[in-house]
């Protein structure tokens, strides 16, 4: 049975093929396409899942696209109607907006796109999938699914029970009261993008304190279901204008913090840069701890009612790391969080909710066949790294006949202080660098956060770094259980934990302003040479931890191809790429 | 003089108006003090305030006499072509913008908007439409671009006054410079005698004057819009054969880099880039527009898909040769890096507004334009090192107030200056006093 699940069109479009339950190849349009959270139809990625089987798009049984487009523009009028007179420009651009997108068309598109019979082409549902995207690669035979997001059709939020192959959804939130829109609005008003920049409020968090919790708490009216109501004084989720927060907001709080302004609440900025700088980490840090007292609400009373501990998460909101943590730490439940939790995970869980809830196909062994590892794109041989070398101008290339070899060589540069750009293997699925595609560093520098921030990356100079250590030792430097499974938030870097206070001084570029860390645990059955690359830096530094960040620049989509890794590191100061068993060092021979 | 001069129903930036009454006293002749000084009246009081020392009137089609010309500021908006006061008499018409440009308005450019329009079949043969009148001609061996409006071109586009015939016998102790580049050395947006090649002329001169040098110099612009190296090569063969020249200044480096982001790899490969129409010219020519161009269509995203190393490989392969060209020739070359705006440290209060302007399909390449730069000077061939001359590094250093850019890309008149400048400095102190030392006829 081969099932194509795709999701596009709003946020990250993604493809993924699924052969008898088994995902084999899953990728991002943007990968290909160059293009950060690229959203359209992922002819590339599709193109790629289909290679890498072995198979053309006719031999496809299933083609599922992650929602219901027919449903999600229902909601959109009844938005608009419900807003009527207000609602009319509203309604009025996305009516024009759809269908000069053909998003009326959805199955047609892609029945042209990719030369597949209309007739194996069928929609799903935004919650349903990202249920499934969580459920069915867990290592869980039952579990409590929990969804939250911005909105799908007309659901912001989902309770499901996964049962084997069953998946019963048991409550739903709606429109307008949607966690992941209130915290896309407060990242807008906070200077950065939505539906990207909702990170960069985690990390400008852990320089503030709740101050303003209280007020903001008193939006939500957390009810006995698992549900909430989100007042909307402050925000209009049903037909938004320009800003996705009301004039009110900028009232209570004051003018929203210009995009790119400096953010510098540390005692050598200005006073002027130094107030407003605390006034919005303190925002952020209100809008943070909002957020996460909300999730755990819904997380602990959606467990109660099922009776199942055991939770699964999805949905963009799953990917805020800081409450993944406390879920842990705070209510004890074993938690799978899909690695790719935002609408690409959703065409994950479109391909298994079809395959397993539709057509009712057993999983294998959960707990043995769960996902671990989400190395599951595109590969390269050594010829074609080898040729990506020639063509790329530099000259400075060593080679290593073997992975000790390599792996010695670079530990020692990177003990030496160099920034080297990490390229084996295949891509990663999902929106972390997890040791297939990263820039890694030493972390006992005191300077290498500014370095990498600022002469790498070229980000926001207040964004931290996560830490990649092996599973097995995480404990020591990280306040976390001493046994991490592979199937973990933690192994796909979707967990923050405290750096013991101990080790903060040791650890000095990872650890954040709030003594936290978003920890990468790597498993020496996952991946094996970046656990021996972590092995081996420990012994020549003390700490096997490295610094990992996703390996792309700023604005940029993670690199897939040697290209890209080459033109990457052409671009930016890193000392060394490896690509493979070869060492890249800077140097064009012009 | 009959001429009238019909200011802008907007205010008008005094800066705007110098450069326009340059760009009309060079095309059209006389000074403002010669010509009727006309504003619509609703704006006459403004820029009678703006400009106490202009006789200013108010604008009517009565106030222009017969045989007159009209000229319309038009610095902003273009609102000359709905100007209907004239109605149908048959006054000669232009307009005139902020950087001096002065255009036809109402009809198709002519041997009297560009005396060399006629010279040769490939001018006749040229586009005329209101249009497209400023743009490429086709011609066999290089981009021909006419645009006459900041002033007079030579038959093959260059901004070249001189009688090339009398620089051929020019006197031993006469040195001919040729500079070579894109559109910024072109000097596009400046006048003549605000152009680079203009100032670096007169700086030598004045060198050699003030120190009783028994020498001269005439320096030549053989720059075009669009230009890569390949293009100054190109014009380096067809003009300068006969000079010859005692020094080849190539100045650029955005055309190439830029292209070379976007144009055919295997081309790049071989250090071939060229511009983004030639791949539109050849589509139309062999009607081949359902097959795909390398270059995004206007409806995509620019991608920068060349590495960085193969584009840099290509442009100092190409200044590699053009330098031994110009040595094999008996020449001295100089090889510029041209500055842009992402030189300044600190940009003035015009440029401040130029980013905003900025198209997003445009969006990567121009990022990693100053990418590619620093690339460029961090991996300098020590072979060039001596020829080099870098215009962007010596632009970081001026945090001061003035305009030095009108965009991203072409110096505005103070920043052809700045550049003129340091090519003096470089000629001064590294070239004349060999040129000085090499007794007459021999090779210098």
């Amino acid at each position: 049975m081969r099932i194509l699940g795709l999701s596009f069109d709003y946020h990250e479009a993604a493809a993924v093929l699924m052969i008898d339950g088994t995902v084999v190849a899953a990728a991002l349009e943007e990968r290909f396409s160059r293009i950060k959270h690229d959203a359209a139809l992922p002819r590339q990625a599709a193109a790629f899942c289909l290679k890498q089987a072995g198979i053309h798009a006719a031999q496809l049984d299933h083609v599922v696209h992650y929602e219901n487009p027919l449903r999600k523009f229902d909601r959109i009028v009844w938005s608009g109607v419900r807003s009527f007179p207000g609602g009319l420009p509203f309604l009025r651009e996305a009516a024009t907006s759809w269908l000069r997108g053909g998003k009326f068309r959805v199955r047609e598109r892609i029945a042209e796109a990719l030369g597949v019979e209309l007739a194996k082409i069928s929609c799903g549902e935004h919650h349903a999938s990202h249920a499934a995207s969580a459920f069915y690669p867990s290592p869980f035979d039952e579990a409590t699914v929990l969804t939250l997001d911005g909105v799908g059709e007309y659901e912001t939020a989902s309770i499901s029970l996964g049962r084997g192959h069953r998946l019963e959804k048991l409550g739903t939130l709606r429109l307008p009261h949607s966690l992941g829109l209130f915290y896309s609005a407060m990242t807008a008003y906070l200077g950065f993008h939505v539906n990207g920049g909702e990170y960069k409020v985690m990390g400008m968090a852990g320089f503030g304190q709740p101050t303003h919790y209280p007020e903001l708490m008193k939006l939500f009216r957390l009810l006995p279901d698992g549900t909430f109501r989100l007042k909307q004084n402050y925000f209009d989720f049903l037909t938004p204008r320009a800003l996705p927060y009301r004039p009110a907001l900028v009232q209570r709080f004051g003018p929203a913090r210009p995009a790119e302004s400096p953010f510098a609440p540390e005692e050598e900025a200005d006073e002027t840069t130094r107030r407003a700088s605390r006034h919005y980490a303190d925002l952020a840090a209100s809008v943070q701890r909002c957020v996460e007292e909300v999730i755990l609400h819904m997380a602990s009373k959606a467990v109660a009612r099922t009776g199942v501990k055991n939770l699964c998460l999805a949905g963009g909101v799953a990917l805020n790391s800081l409450a993944n943590g406390r879920i842990q730490r705070e209510l004890g439940l074993p938690l799978f969080v899909q690695p790719a939790a935002g609408d690409a995970g959703g065409a994950w869980g479109a391909a298994a909710h079809h395959h397993h809830h539709v057509l009712g196909h057993p999983r294998r062994e959960p707990a043995r066949s769960a996902l671990a590892g989400a190395a599951l794109g595109r590969a390269f041989s050594p010829e074609e790294l080898r040729a990506a070398l020639g063509a790329s101008g530099f000259h400075r290339v060593e080679s290593f006949p073997d992975d000790a070899a390599l792996v010695e060589e670079t530990a020692r540069r990177l003990a030496q202080g160099a920034v080297i750009g990490w390229f084996q293997g295949r891509s990663e699925w999902g929106p972390r660098a997890l040791g297939q595609r990263s820039i890694l560093a030493d972390p006992t520098r005191p300077d290498m956060q500014r370095i990498v921030n600022e002469r790498i990356k070229f980000r926001e100079p207040f964004r931290p770094f996560a830490p990649a250590v092996p599973a097995e030792r995480a404990a020591e430097f990280f306040a976390m259980p001493p046994a991490v499974e592979t199937w973990r938030p933690e192994s796909f870097m979707l967990a923050v934990h405290r750096v013991r206070p101990e080790m903060r001084s040791r650890l000095p570029a990872v650890a954040h302003a709030d003594g936290t860390a978003r920890v990468q645990a790597v498993h020496r059955e996952v991946n094996p040479l970046f656990h021996q690359l972590l092995t081996a830096f420990g012994d020549l530094r003390g700490v096997p931890v490295l610094l990992n960040t996703s390996f792309n620049l700023r604005d940029e989509p993670m690199v897939d191809s040697p290209a890209d890794a080459l033109q990457t590191f052409a671009y930016s100061d890193m000392d060394h790429l490896v690509l493979g068993r070869f060492l890249v060092s800077k140097g064009l021979d012009l | 003089m009959n001429l009238a001069v019909i200011l802008p129903p907007h205010p008008l930036d005094p800066a705007h108006w110098e450069q326009a009454a340059l760009g009309i006293a060079l095309r059209l002749g006389g000074t403002p003090a010669d010509w009727t000084l006309l504003a619509p009246t609703d704006h006459l009081e403004r820029h009678r305030r703006d400009f106490p020392a202009l006789p200013l009137a108010p604008w009517e089609a009565s106030s222009v006499g017969e045989g007159g010309s009209v000229v319309f500021v038009q610095t902003v908006s273009p609102w000359a072509a709905r100007e209907n006061a004239l109605g149908s008499r048959p006054l000669p018409r232009f307009t005139v913008d902020r950087h001096g440009g002065v255009r036809p308005l109402g009809r198709a450019v002519g041997p009297e908007d560009d005396p060399q329009l006629e010279s040769h079949v490939f001018n006749r043969l040229g586009p005329r439409d209101a249009q497209s009148a400023w743009a490429y001609h086709y011609f066999p061996w290089s981009a021909l671009y006419r645009d006459a409006s900041w002033g007079p071109l030579d038959p093959f586009g260059h901004r070249i006054p001189q009688d090339l015939e009398l620089l051929r016998r020019r006197a031993p102790n006469h040195f001919l410079i040729g500079g070579f580049g894109g559109s910024a050395a072109f000097g596009w947006e400046c006048l003549p005698d605000q152009l680079w090649t203009h100032h670096l002329e007169e700086g030598l001169n004045r060198h050699c004057l003030d120190h009783g040098l028994p020498t001269r110099f005439t320096v030549l612009n053989f720059a075009g819009p669009g230009h890569v190296v390949l293009n100054e090569m190109f014009h380096y063969l067809l003009f300068a054969h006969r000079l010859p020249l005692d020094l080849v200044i190539s100045h650029g480096g955005t055309n190439d880099l830029w292209n070379g982001q976007m144009s055919d790899p295997f081309l790049l490969e071989h250090d071939i880039t060229y511009q983004e129409s030639q791949e539109d010219w050849a589509q139309i020519l062999h009607d081949s527009r359902d097959r795909p161009t390398v270059y995004s269509t206007r409806d995509e995203v620019q991608r920068s898909v060349n590495p960085p190393g193969v584009n840099l490989r290509a442009y100092v392969a190409r200044i590699r040769q053009f330098r031994q060209l110009a040595e094999g020739n008996g020449a001295r070359f100089l090889w510029g890096l041209q500055p842009m705006l992402f030189s300044r440290p600190r940009l003035s209060d015009q440029e401040a507004v130029i980013p905003t302007k900025w198209k997003p399909r445009d969006e990567e390449p121009r990022r990693r334009l100053p990418q590619l730069f620093a690339l460029l000077e961090q991996n300098l061939p020590p072979d060039l090192a001596e020829a080099f001359l870098n215009h962007h590094a010596r632009f970081a250093r001026y945090d001061d107030d003035a305009t030095l850019f009108r965009d991203l890309v072409h110096p505005a008149p103070e920043g052809q200056a700045r550049i003129a400048r340091h090519y003096v400095e470089r000629i001064r102190d590294a070239l004349l006093p060999g040129w000085l030392s090499t007794p007459p006829g021999e090779t210098r």
